[in-house]
């Protein structure tokens, strides 16, 4: 009993890395499932980075479509990046996090242009927000905004 | 729009990371070995790196612990410290202990029942009520000092510091409650750092340079192997309801003993001598001690528990 008083916080950690890598793992597979599906029901909805619309489409509507995501970080994956930040390397444990959020961000945005009747979206941009982290207990989290203007067919 | 498309991407392009949990037993492990290997380098070469520490850093750990404890114009402490200084000097100030550049010895004197008696950083030598009251002379006494200050002499101190933090810092790598506390009860929390620990080997050098300084203070060697029969005795006789702190700190083992006799054979040392008595003006102080609270159950927050010994596990 008293070993386990005097190493609580080594019982702590070990339950919020288990807890984070397990609830981590779960979340991360099923969003992965759903983004998957999602890419390929939306997958008339094309996505472009151009400024300017293709010649091909010159009757259209044109409106700003977003799609935004908070994506938290979770108690495994602090741990990795900190192991990651003593070796340097790929901080592979955020690679999943930062790539989760863009695609995310990327469907809720066609969704919106979809729902428009849109076929494509371009001058498409995104843009990333560090939450939290700033102190130790803080949650942290990465906001993904994706943006750009859709191209609907006008409708006569 | 035909000729347009947005072709799949292949996943781990992006996400490369398929087995996290592999990534993290080989990057921990290896923070681990790499701090494992550290921390017991440095424990293992703390005793000799921290005789190199300068003196003066050595104080300067202490200071802010020492200013507590000014030296008192108390008839028991002057006594020890008049015998730590015949120690140190020599009888009649012939050559006694080859202390490091600029060290100087204080001992203080703790009025509590505890036996023991301690060396720490800085050259300070503490002596408990307990231990005086039980020692038979003071050639037996003197023995103790001695000891002690030659821990001092041989900068024991410094270096089981530096091995129990090395080890502290080691252990807050699993867990930094556990390695905080292990740094902090080696810096001594509460004030004197009065847990530091010596190995064996350690232990028989300061009896070697112990006894030495002995002879040459008293010219003979008597009361040396006795002290620690003494103290032993002086336990016994009290049942268990005081423990002989000095006797965990400074196990008696046969084999001490004989060390210790084989090196007065070995120099010639007299065994025996004139025994010079503990003045009767000290043993009547120390009995009004008694009579009084102990060091650390009065004078509200100005004595910190540092002089007690059993506030710590």
């Amino acid at each position: 009993m008293q070993l386990i008083l005097d190493n609580l916080d080594v019982l702590f950690f070990v339950v919020l890395f288990f807890i984070g890598y397990v609830a981590g793992r779960w979340n991360e597979r099923r969003h992965y499932a759903s983004i998957r599906k999602r890419e390929r029901e939306l997958a008339g909805v094309l996505v472009f980075s151009n400024r300017f619309p293709p010649v091909a489409a010159a009757q259209v509507d044109s409106r700003l479509v977003s799609g935004s995501v908070v994506i938290s970080d979770d108690y495994f994956k602090d741990v990795m990046s900190g192991l990651y930040s003593l070796f340097g390397g790929r901080v592979r444990s955020y690679e999943s996090l930062i790539d989760r959020a863009r695609r995310e961000a990327v469907l809720r945005m066609k969704d919106e242009a979809n729902k428009l009747g849109a076929e494509m979206i371009i001058n498409v941009k995104f843009q990333t927000f560090a939450i939290g982290g700033r102190n130790q207990n803080s949650v942290k989290g990465v906001e993904l905004l994706a943006y750009g203007t859709s191209l609907a067919p006008v409708r006569r | 729009m035909a000729q347009f498309s947005n072709p799949e991407l292949p996943e781990e392009i992006n996400n490369s990371d398929d087995k996290p949990l592999r990534s993290f037993f080989a990057l921990a492990g290896s923070a681990l070995l790499i701090g494992v290997v550290a921390a017991a380098a440095l424990a293992f070469f703390a005793g000799t790196v921290a005789r190199y520490l300068p003196y003066r850093t050595e104080v300067g750990l202490i200071e802010r612990y020492a200013e507590r404890f000014p030296p008192r114009d108390h008839p028991v402490e002057a006594y020890l410290q008049g015998i730590a200084d015949r120690l140190v000097k020599g009888k009649d100030g012939a050559g006694g202990m080859a202390l490091p550049e600029g060290m100087t010895i204080r001992v203080h004197y703790v009025n509590e029942p505890v036996i023991n008696a301690f060396a720490t950083l800085g050259g300070h030598v503490a002596v408990f009520r307990g231990l005086l009251e039980r020692v038979p002379d003071e050639n037996v006494l003197a023995m103790v000092i001695a000891h002690e200050i030659a821990h001092a002499q041989h900068r024991h101190p410094i270096a089981s510091l530096g091995r129990g933090v090395a080890f502290g810092a080691m252990l807050s790598i699993v867990s930094a409650a556990a390695g905080s506390s292990v740094v902090e009860s080696t810096l001594g929390r509460s004030g004197m750092l009065t847990l530091l620990s010596f190995s064996r080997a350690q232990e028989e050098e300061a009896d070697e340079t112990g006894v030495a300084a002995l002879v040459r203070a008293y010219e003979h060697a008597g009361g040396a192997t006795e002290t620690f029969k003494v103290l032993q005795r002086a336990a016994a006789e009290r049942g268990h309801s005081e423990a002989p702190e000095f006797l965990s700190t400074h196990p008696v083992t046969q084999e001490r003993i004989a060390r210790l006799a084989a090196t007065i054979d070995k120099n010639g040392w007299k065994t025996e001598g004139t025994r010079t008595p503990i003045p009767e003006t000290v043993r009547v102080v120390m009995e009004k001690d008694a009579k009084e609270k102990p060091d650390s159950a009065n004078k509200g927050g100005t004595k910190p528990q540092g002089r007690r010994m059993k506030d710590e596990g």
